[in-house]
């Protein structure tokens, strides 16, 4: 946590200036808000993993979301959302996630100015295994909107965990490009640069990637979209160094206000290299699925059902695994 | 229950892939075909031949260009539908043109939009597609200056009300759109917001208002996203 305090803008400084901005913002205009999206869902869930077999979970989780217009020109949103998950069998457990977050949108012309900060993090832990943890995360981005989008950002998190020494700092810098030829097309180039440093241990790491997408729209009710991802990792952690190919498509489709669906792949291929390694180089590929859908009588209240999969094939055996997850559940929408 | 139109007329309804074939051997046909050289490529007897002619000609007449009804005999012939269900269908057809052209003509302004032939065959497709008189002539009379909006606009009201939005909210969001800088080409991007909405648990009326307001300070859509969820 040291690390925040060294930070070359000082915490108490920073929070004067954005006080004075929402003030200045507020003055121009007042503030109109719109009427904010409060969901509560409670859910029961099967897990299957290799190594803990089924756990069955029941799940409540909720949901804040609400934006407000400082001024023709600006806006300031918020997102709040928690889940508690509790096992039934086997020795029962909680577990849960929250996260909050704010962005403040403003702009001039052609121009954007995005800050984006939040929090998330876990007391108990993850039912996905993550162990207890507070993740604070930042994002300034700047974009200029004409024929092409261009859009660079700086952004990052500091990943605390208290109970083991795997603190982490993560910084990044982004460019890149969109452009959208017609509505039924558009493409994407993102080009990335980062830097993540172990603060309680020695480790620094190097992450560059390009990456490419295409999206649109096929018809009226469905979207899809394609992510292709390059990038390498030079890690002062000799076993870490690595280069990874990754893929994802997503599409979804909602013909009536009343029913949505959605559905992904990934495929990701991790190749690590030592400079005086072995000659066989360890290599991993994960590849997952999900499919999620929900239907509504009357917008209130959304009958919610999802099915996912993923599985590590690693060349050793160690780093291998896989998971099921299903998921049945009612959301109330206030 | 109304027939789906917003991908255009299914009064020869058969699987997506046949038709997107036929698209394409209809549009190798070229527009600058005749009802003559159309029906020489025909199985029709010369006795059908001769009455099909007849009708285009009686249509002339009445003020109903062959070029609106062409694509339906057309497309008649490439299913391989028999004669007398071709002249029934262009004669349904016929009768929707007229009626466009009347609702056309009723509308201030409506003259440039009966002279453009696309605004006209949609107009009478809405009709034939069961859209509600009213609905139409209210979608016209925000259009009329703008004739370039109105088949986007429509495709879009179409999808609209399908997907389940209150009809006078959806003219309103029209309304706007038409009034933006939004290119009419990218108005279906209205239906991906609302969807995406949904997803994130926002009424549709309530995102559609929230577009509205948006419209007048945006020239794309995509860009909206930033604002209005």
């Amino acid at each position: 946590m040291d690390l925040l305090n060294k930070m070359p803008f000082p915490r108490r400084r920073w929070r004067i200036w954005v006080c004075s901005l929402v003030v200045l913002l507020a003055g121009v205009s007042p503030a109109r808000g719109y009427a904010p999206t409060l969901l509560l869902g409670v859910y029961g869930q099967e897990i299957l993993t290799e190594d803990q077999g089924w756990q069955t979970a029941v799940r409540a989780a909720g949901l804040l979301s609400w934006r407000t217009l400082l001024a023709e020109n600006a806006s300031l949103a918020m997102y709040a959302s928690s889940a508690v998950d509790r096992t039934l069998l086997d020795g029962s457990w909680f577990y849960d996630y929250h996260s909050f977050s704010c962005d403040l949108l403003l702009r001039s012309g052609a121009t954007r100015f995005i800050l984006d900060g939040g929090i998330n993090g876990s007391v108990q832990g993850t039912l996905e295994g993550q162990a207890p943890y507070l993740r604070p995360d930042w994002t300034v981005a700047y974009e200029h909107v004409g024929d092409l989008l261009f859009r660079t950002s700086y952004s990052g998190y500091y990943l605390y965990f208290p109970d083991t020494d795997e603190d982490a700092l993560s910084q990044e810098l982004t460019v890149g490009l969109a452009w959208d030829p017609s509505i039924r097309i558009r493409y994407g180039l993102d080009l990335l640069a980062g830097w993540e440093t172990w603060t309680e241990t020695t480790r620094d790491d190097l992450l560059g990637s390009l990456e490419a997408s295409a999206g649109g729209l096929i018809g009226y009710f469905h979207d899809w979209s394609l992510t292709a991802r390059a990038g390498l990792r030079l890690s002062e952690d000799a076993e870490e160094s690595n280069l990874f190919f990754g893929a994802q498509g997503d599409w979804a489709w909602s013909p009536h206000r009343q029913i949505s669906l959605e559905t992904g792949v990934f495929l990701l291929e991790e190749i690590y290299y030592q400079v005086d390694g072995p000659p066989e180089l360890p290599r991993a590929l994960s590849a997952g699925v999900e499919m999620r859908g929900d239907w509504t009588p009357n917008d209130r209240l959304f009958l919610v059902a999802e099915l996912a999969a993923s599985r590590r094939f690693a060349t050793d055996p160690a780093d291998e695994w896989w998971n099921v997850l299903s998921r049945v559940g009612l959301e109330f929408n206030f | 229950m109304k027939k789906r139109i917003a991908a255009g007329s299914q009064r020869f309804p058969q699987p997506l892939f046949i038709g997107f074939l036929l698209f394409l051997f209809v549009g190798s046909l070229g527009s600058a075909q005749t009802v003559d050289s159309t029906l020489g490529k025909s199985p029709y007897s010369e006795s059908q031949k001769t009455e099909i002619a007849a009708f285009f000609t009686r249509m002339e007449h009445t003020g109903i260009p062959s070029e609106l009804l062409l694509p339906k005999l057309q497309e008649g012939i490439a299913k391989r539908v028999p004669a007398h269900r071709v002249l029934a269908v262009l004669e349904a057809e016929a009768e929707s043109l007229v009626e466009a052209r009347t609702l056309l003509l009723r509308i201030e302004g409506g003259q440039p939009m009966l002279s453009d032939r696309a605004s006209w065959a949609r107009t009478a497709n809405l009709l034939s597609g069961g859209i509600p008189r009213d609905e139409i002539e209210a979608l016209i009379a925000l259009c009329v200056s703008r004739v370039g909006t109105y088949r986007p606009a429509t495709y879009l009201y179409v999808a609209l009300s399908e997907w389940g939005l209150d009809r006078k909210r959806a003219l309103e969001l029209i309304a706007a759109l038409v009034d933006s800088s939004i290119p009419p080409d990218r108005y279906m991007g209205v239906m991906d917001l609302l969807a995406t909405g949904r997803r994130r648990r926002i009424a549709a009326e309530e995102l559609a208002r929230r577009i509205q307001e948006h419209l007048s300070h945006v020239n794309r859509l995509k860009e909206l996203e930033k604002w209005i969820y």
